[in-house]
């Protein structure tokens, strides 16, 4: 049986995702981006009489006339809804500080017959004689139920539930046909869903096709409407809002300065990059000394039942998982910045800010949210550039959004920084690892430039560009979602690449342990030795591959984690760590040694030069900040853009990038 | 000051202005979901350097938009009784 379903629907910056967040908490069904809605965020919640619910937390919108991908989904979902039978009830979220705005919206949800609520948010903003009064004035003027919450002091949430309960008793019950309009009728020629149909019901791509008079038709009807919404709005007791819109004064001077803002925005990227590698250094230290007592003890239990047990879970399988926790500090301390860039208002103001910029790069203002976003993953970010209107500049932005170092990236660059630049202060406060670290995500930046560059000449898509963005009035961060958001990241990114790095270290354990000419069975049994890393299938493979990777400094084994981290760079690491916990005997002192020393003490075959040199690993730096090492990147380009023609462009375009930056790389600092 | 009127990327800054018509065009219906309608009052609070892109205050609220945008629109402004609309309740 399908549940029944509440969409909540409203403008952006209304508050809409921090409601979904406070009657939600941690259980939700898809990742999403902070602040960007871009996907329906489902999850189920419990209601007192109706019982389970599915809560859908749909892009922000103006109006169901989409312009933009974000705004189609949540448009196509309303307008669906109204032609189904299932109990639904539409909530509006208003910023009660832009009433009439949100009014269009309303009247327009309104037409489409389906139940609906409207949830007055930001109450504070506003100076009103008495909420009630307002309440009123929506139950008498415009038929249509309103309660008062604020979402983010988490005032009101059970009035919220209670109403949601009631109002879809009401919907489910025959009796309740008394709404302003009969949804049966919804879908039939002359309608207002219908006609919505006619001209968006296959995609935005037939939007191109909207004619003139269409157009002058939505015109002339959005006049009509705001003339009816002001008119009614006389008699409503909310008049002046408290909160005035806050350009240009106070800090927007300066964050808004053609200098002074860009130099703020740089400085708020170093602080950032900062954090991630020196702050988080500690947890990760203490993560990565948790798995190795768990590994010794869980050796010395098992060792003495099963060699071979043993042997898999604490070469195979640990190192494997604790190459994926090691890194939740850092990505829980990006999505932080995040999450306070986002809601305090100060990414709208770098959009703006940047907007002239980017576009002479062929790229949008919008751009940068899922730039910065790519920081953290790409795979959500690609979806974020949905409310980018122009076909052309979100292209562009899809296409160089791996080039943003992610976080997958960070442990690849945190193990492997260690090798190539010394421990040590500037001026005794920046670390040197870590301007090293900012330098590699400057470099993925300055390269994202250039492909822009490239990509605006070449890329042949017409349609025009926009770039309207409300600037929301600056707020302090809602604290519960400052733990909230980043936790759910992380969970999510343990779940989602634990399932891949699992199953990598695992094939690779079996890849490792086992070898042509070496029976699976007697080395199981412990019969036989396990062969030499060299003589196992993965070492065979790793050979194979030397010599294409040789000009670039890497030798066979590297050449393994090289295949492993093609479906996620993240493996790297896990490979790195399983490689050098395979090899050699697991009860020599040497080998209890942490990876960072085991790989220091590795050589290049047949010298005494440490395999892990300053060339080689400038070289590898290099290769991992540009390749597209991400099978899920590669899918969500796909996703977004309906052909495999342009997934395969991007994936072509950054390996081939990748490995002749790499090989410059090396040959030149030999 | 006499009243005059313009397209509003070539309207003078941190002055009452208001809205006499928008060009047809593909992007007019989106101002007017935006609140940019015939006949509301608006306000240009902030213009990046070289007037691209500038931030408006319109609805109680701030909009960032290019000038390419905002040339679809026309306002007019002036000492004439424009200059107190800002403030006042209704014209």
């Amino acid at each position: 049986m399908s549940l029944p379903r509440i969409f909540l629907a409203g403008n952006p910056n209304s508050g809409k995702s921090t409601l979904f967040n406070a009657l939600t908490g941690l259980h939700h069904k898809t990742a999403n981006f902070p602040g960007v809605t871009v996907e329906s965020l489902q999850a189920e919640i419990e209601l007192r009489t109706v019982g389970k619910t599915i809560l859908v937390d749909l892009p922000g919108t103006y109006s169901l006339y989409p312009q933009s991908q974000d705004e189609w989904v949540a448009c196509q979902a309303l307008v669906q809804a109204a032609s189904e039978s299932l109990p639904t009830l539409v909530v509006v979220v208003v910023d009660a500080a832009n009433l009439n705005r949100s009014m269009l919206l309303i009247s327009q949800i309104q037409e489409l017959g389906l139940s609906m609520q409207v949830v007055l948010n930001k109450c504070d903003r506003v100076a009103s004689p008495s909420m009630k009064g307002v309440l009123q004035w929506f139950e008498n003027e415009m038929k249509i139920k309103a309660l008062v919450c604020d979402a983010r002091k988490g005032l009101g949430l059970k009035e919220v539930s209670k109403a949601f309960d009631q109002r879809l008793t009401e919907a489910g019950h025959p009796a309740a046909s008394n709404e302003p309009n009969n949804r049966a009728v919804s879908n039939e020629p002359g309608t207002w869903a219908a006609s919505w149909n006619q001209v968006f019901g296959q995609g935005l791509e037939a939007q191109n096709a909207v004619s003139d008079a269409v157009r002058a038709r939505h015109s002339a009807e959005t006049i009509d409407r705001y003339r009816r919404i002001n008119q009614s709005l006389k008699s409503c007791p909310l008049h002046e809002t408290k909160a005035k819109a806050a350009l240009p004064n106070g800090p927007d001077r300066v964050l808004l300065h053609p200098v002074g803002g860009i130099l703020v925005f740089v400085a708020v990227m170093a602080l950032m990059f900062q954090a991630l590698f020196a702050w988080a250094s500690y947890p990760m230290d203490f993560i990565e000394n948790i798995m190795l007592w768990a590994g010794e003890n869980l050796r010395q239990i098992l060792e003495p039942r099963s060699p071979a047990l043993s042997h898999l879970v604490t070469k195979g399988l640990l190192p494997g998982i604790g190459g994926v926790l090691v890194f939740v500090p850092q990505i829980f301390l990006l999505f932080l910045f995040l999450v306070l860039l986002e809601e305090s208002g100060y990414m709208a103001r770098v959009s703006y800010l940047m907007d002239r910029n980017l576009k002479r790069i062929g790229l949008n203002g919008k751009s940068i949210v899922p730039m910065l976003g790519g920081f953290a993953c790409a795979v959500p970010a690609i979806a974020a550039t949905r409310n980018i209107v122009s076909w052309k500049e979100r292209l562009s932005t899809i296409m160089v959004l791996p080039l943003m170092s992610c976080s997958a990236r960070l442990p690849v660059y945190a193990l492997l920084i260690q090798f190539a630049v010394p421990e040590g202060y500037i001026l005794g406060i920046f670390s040197l690892q870590g301007l090293t670290m900012m330098g590699l995500y400057l470099m993925g930046v300055v390269a994202a430039v250039l492909s822009a560059l490239v990509m605006k000449f070449w890329i042949r898509e017409k349609g025009p560009s926009y770039f309207m963005l409300e600037i929301p009035a600056y707020q302090w961060p809602v604290s519960r979602n400052l733990w909230q958001v980043p936790l759910r990241y992380c969970l999510n990114f343990v779940q989602g690449a634990g399932k891949v790095i699992v199953f990598v270290s695992l094939l690779l354990w079996v890849l490792a342990s086992f070898g042509p000419g070496h029976k699976i069975s007697e080395t199981l049994t412990g019969n036989a030795p396990p062969p030499a890393l060299e003589q196992s299938y993965a070492g065979v493979l790793g050979k194979a591959l030397e010599p294409a990777i040789r000009p670039l400094g890497f030798d066979w084994k590297i050449g393994i984690a090289l295949v492993t981290s093609f479906a996620a760079r993240e493996v790297f690491v896990g490979t790195m760590a399983t490689i050098y916990g395979l090899e050699g005997d697991p009860n020599e002192e040497g080998n209890q040694l942490r990876l960072k020393e085991r790989m220091q003490k590795d050589t290049v075959e047949g010298s005494k030069e440490p395999l892990f040199n300053r060339a080689a690993v400038w070289s590898l730096l290099v290769f991992y900040a540009f390749a597209l090492q991400c099978m899920s990147t590669v899918a969500a380009t796909r996703q977004e853009t309906r052909s495999w023609k342009w997934p395969l462009i991007q994936l072509f375009y950054l390996s081939a990038l990748a490995y002749l930056a790499s090989l410059a790389v090396y040959q030149w600092s030999l | 000051m006499p009243q005059r009127e313009g397209s509003l990327d070539q309207a003078p800054t941190g002055v009452p202005l208001l809205i006499v018509r928008l060009d047809e065009s593909d992007l007019s219906l989106k101002l007017m979901e935006m609140g940019c309608l015939p006949g509301e009052k608006l306000e240009i609070v902030h213009r990046a350097s070289g007037g691209d892109p500038l931030a408006i205050k319109v609805m109680e609220y701030v909009l960032g938009l290019r000038s390419r945008e905002a040339a679809a629109v026309w306002v007019s402004w002036g000492d004439t009784p424009l200059r107190n609309l800002w403030n006042s309740q209704e014209p």
